[in-house]
């Protein structure tokens, strides 16, 4: 999906907003949020082969797979998170959209922690050896 | 997830909002209210299907 049609779509649907939101406030939010849906939606047909193509490079690195799954993951988890908070600070509703973020950051800390612990064995395993 | 989507959801908005004049200038402000939560939920059903369809993509794409 080449970009100048989202950024086709992103104009058009704010355009679109701004009207709906002079004369209706809640159906502008709805309109802003199934533009941004859509423009996700579009850019998730562009990120399939990036994250393919990464996990290629690093298994041929020698990397371990799981590290670069926990990478996709934490990418995915941010991306859903950010596209709720953002919508929600546009209707502006900022305290539930420091909440959506709060809620991903907790997951993502969540993910990551057993990796962080794996690192520190491996620390410790080398100070011990030394 | 096609684009008139969008149109879709921003003409049923304008449509309510003009009913709602409509309504209330001739006097009835419960219709005018009926009105606009009517298009409140068909347009939330809307959104709500394609905001799940978009998660289960992402789901799917980032394998959470």
């Amino acid at each position: 999906m080449d970009i100048f049609r989202i950024i086709g779509v992103g104009l058009a649907g704010g355009i679109l907003t701004v009207t709906v939101r002079h004369c209706k406030p809640e159906y502008g939010v709805l309109t802003g949020l199934i533009t941004v849906a859509v423009m996700l939606f579009m850019t998730l047909d562009a990120i399939v082969p990036a994250i393919n193509g990464i996990t290629e490079i690093t298994e041929r690195a020698g990397v371990d797979a799981k590290y670069v799954a926990a990478v996709v993951k934490v990418v995915g988890i941010a991306y859903v998170s950010q596209f709720g908070a953002e919508v929600l600070r546009d209707s502006g509703e900022n305290a539930i959209a420091s909440k959506v973020e709060l809620a991903g950051k907790v997951v993502i800390l969540g993910l990551t922690l057993p990796i962080v612990r794996e690192f520190l064995e491996v620390c410790i395993n080398a100070l011990s050896a030394v | 997830m096609n684009i008139d989507l969008i149109f879709q959801i921003a003409g049923v908005g304008i449509i309510v909002a003009v009913l709602n004049q409509l309504l209330t200038r001739a006097g009835r402000e419960e219709q005018a209210l009926l009105t606009t939560i009517a298009g409140l939920v068909v347009v939330l059903f809307i959104v709500t299907q394609q905001i799940g369809e978009l998660f289960d993509s992402v789901k799917s794409i980032f394998n959470l």
